[in-house]
């Protein structure tokens, strides 16, 4: 079994459908690209997948993490529980603006680690100790990150005063605070100057090397091919073709795909 | 009258003025929040309930209001509430807590609905709670952006406690008709004037900074 496998997930907004049962599977430290054109299902898909919708049908597997069935009912705490194995980061990067870069990434995480040590210590001084002590070390934990995304100069910095690039860097840090089993990213860089992209797209390929499992939405041609393991072209809500980078881009089977490839060199 | 004692007179009657300025917001603005979190409910019937309920208070005068709560209890059940000094005291803190409260609650709606979807749905991905989302992510915000039509709604408080007079709380106008007015003294009209030109300015001051204190980030 693969370690993130998606069977048969189906998603309607109302009469809308807009997700016709997706197979999808992924092995540890994967980096998989997403394309297709505008509306066909990839920003429904992540959010799928990171349970800020939820599937009408289908089921999302994580090898030793959860999973998960449409059929099936969950408690809030157990959808908390999966959101936690995903990790998302938005096109808009959603930074929490009143927090510093270094508290953005440490402050969620810290909530985390107090609500395992309350489960553990039920009250006392024992309970405080612990959690000034895993104060420390999410803080410590966040120093990191940030300094794994090239921005430890910043970390005091508020969102306000960072460039887009280096907001979407924070929420990258961010989004790996608690070790998600798979990284999303929905078009990371659209909402960037082009010159802001690379910056971005360099910490994604990065985070691959050390050996992250990404998917990745993109309209970055150039980085889904030279980055990435496997490309999948999306189309109205279906898996058209997939691939890897080169069976793809170069020798696309399903006449749509060829379509919409020769249609995104023209931009 | 000397200018001493007519000091003396007005400052307790400001006093009392003060004491329901305080006391107003005291209960109005945590009252409110809940008020808005009513007219907000996915529950239907509680929210129009609570819609209903903010449009027929601001609806209507709070000069009626403050009729209603002092007299309409005594009608009813034969019994009067508030009676003496302090119960009309009382009354007049009822109703202005109830109106503000509806006041503010529209302000808090309009606050936290302003707030971008972007923020819930980061505080989700990243496994917070609800009670987590609201508190650490959320209120900031709201707080930043209501400001400026908070300060407008408080400032307006100051001057709607002289409404109190209609039910006879002894409040800085009650004070005045009754030891100087009546005796034909005028000038201590300007006198409160100046009370309340500097009430609202320490308030201005306060809000200013607490603007300022919240400019370090923009939303
Ligand atoms: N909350 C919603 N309610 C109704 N329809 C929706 C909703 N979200 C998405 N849709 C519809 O679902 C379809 C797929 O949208 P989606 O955003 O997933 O596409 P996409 O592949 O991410 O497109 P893009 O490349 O423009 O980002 C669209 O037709 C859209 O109108
Ligand atoms: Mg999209």
């Amino acid at each position: 079994m693969a370690f993130l496998e998606v069977k048969n997930l189906k998603k309607s907004f109302g009469e809308t459908k807009v997700l016709h049962g997706i197979d999808f599977s992924m092995e540890r430290g994967e980096a998989v690209a997403l394309i297709g054109a505008s509306g066909g299902g990839k920003t429904t898909f992540l959010r799928c997948l990171n349970f800020l919708e939820m599937a009408d049908e289908g089921t999302i597997t994580i090898d030793g993490g959860f999973s998960f069935d449409a059929e099936r009912e969950y408690k809030s705490s157990q959808i908390r529980e999966m959101c936690l194995q995903m990790g998302l980061v938005f096109q808009s990067f959603n930074l929490f603006p009143q927090y510093t870069a270094l508290q953005n990434v440490y402050i969620p995480l810290h909530l985390r680690s107090k609500e395992r040590i309350k489960a553990k210590y039920p009250f006392g001084k024992q309970r405080r100790q612990k959690i000034a002590e895993a104060l420390e070390k999410d803080k410590a934990r966040a120093l990191e990150l940030l300094s794994d995304v090239g921005l430890s100069a910043k970390a005091n910095n508020y969102p306000c005063q960072l460039s887009g690039g280096q907001q979407q860097r924070v929420a990258i840090a961010r989004a790996l605070a608690e070790n998600p089993a798979v990284l999303c990213f929905d078009e990371p860089t659209s909402a960037l100057d082009p010159e802001l992209t690379d910056e971005v797209l360099r910490v994604i390929r990065e985070l691959k090397d050390k050996g992250c499992t990404l998917l990745i939405v993109t309209h970055e041609m150039d980085f889904a091919e030279h980055a990435c393991d496997r490309v999948v072209f999306f189309a109205d809500g279906r898996i058209e073709e997939q691939g890897t980078p080169e069976e793809v881009f170069h020798n696309p089977k399903s006449p749509k795909t060829a379509a919409f490839l020769r249609r995104s060199h023209e931009d | 009258m000397d200018f001493l004692s007519v000091t003396r007179v007005l400052l307790e009657g400001f006093g009392q003025t003060c004491l329901l300025f305080i006391l107003t917001l005291l209960f109005s603005l945590p009252l409110g929040l809940v008020v808005a979190f009513g007219s907000m409910s996915k529950f239907k019937p509680l929210a129009w309930l609570s819609r209903t309920f903010v449009w027929i208070i601001r609806g209507t005068p709070l000069m009626l209001q403050l009729f209603v709560v002092f007299y309409v209890p005594g009608m009813l059940f034969g019994i009067s509430l508030f009676s003496g000094e302090n119960g009309r005291f009382i009354a007049a803190l009822v109703a202005f807590v109830i109106n503000y409260a509806c006041y503010f609650s529209e302000i808090y709606r309009g606050g936290i609905e302003a707030i971008p979807k972007g923020q819930y749905e980061a505080a989700q991905v990243l496994g917070m709670t609800a009670r987590e989302t609201f508190f650490t992510v959320i209120l900031m915000q709201v707080i930043k952006r209501i400001l400026a039509p908070m300060s407008n709604e408080v400032i307006t408080l100051v001057k709607d406690t002289s409404l109190a007079k209609a039910i006879a709380v002894a409040e800085i106008f009650h004070r005045n008709e009754m030891a100087f007015l009546a005796r034909g003294l005028v000038w201590p009209l300007f006198y409160i004037g100046a009370f309340f030109l500097l009430f609202v300015g320490v308030l201005t001051l306060l809000f200013g900074y607490l603007e300022k204190k919240l400019s370090y980030y923009k939303i």
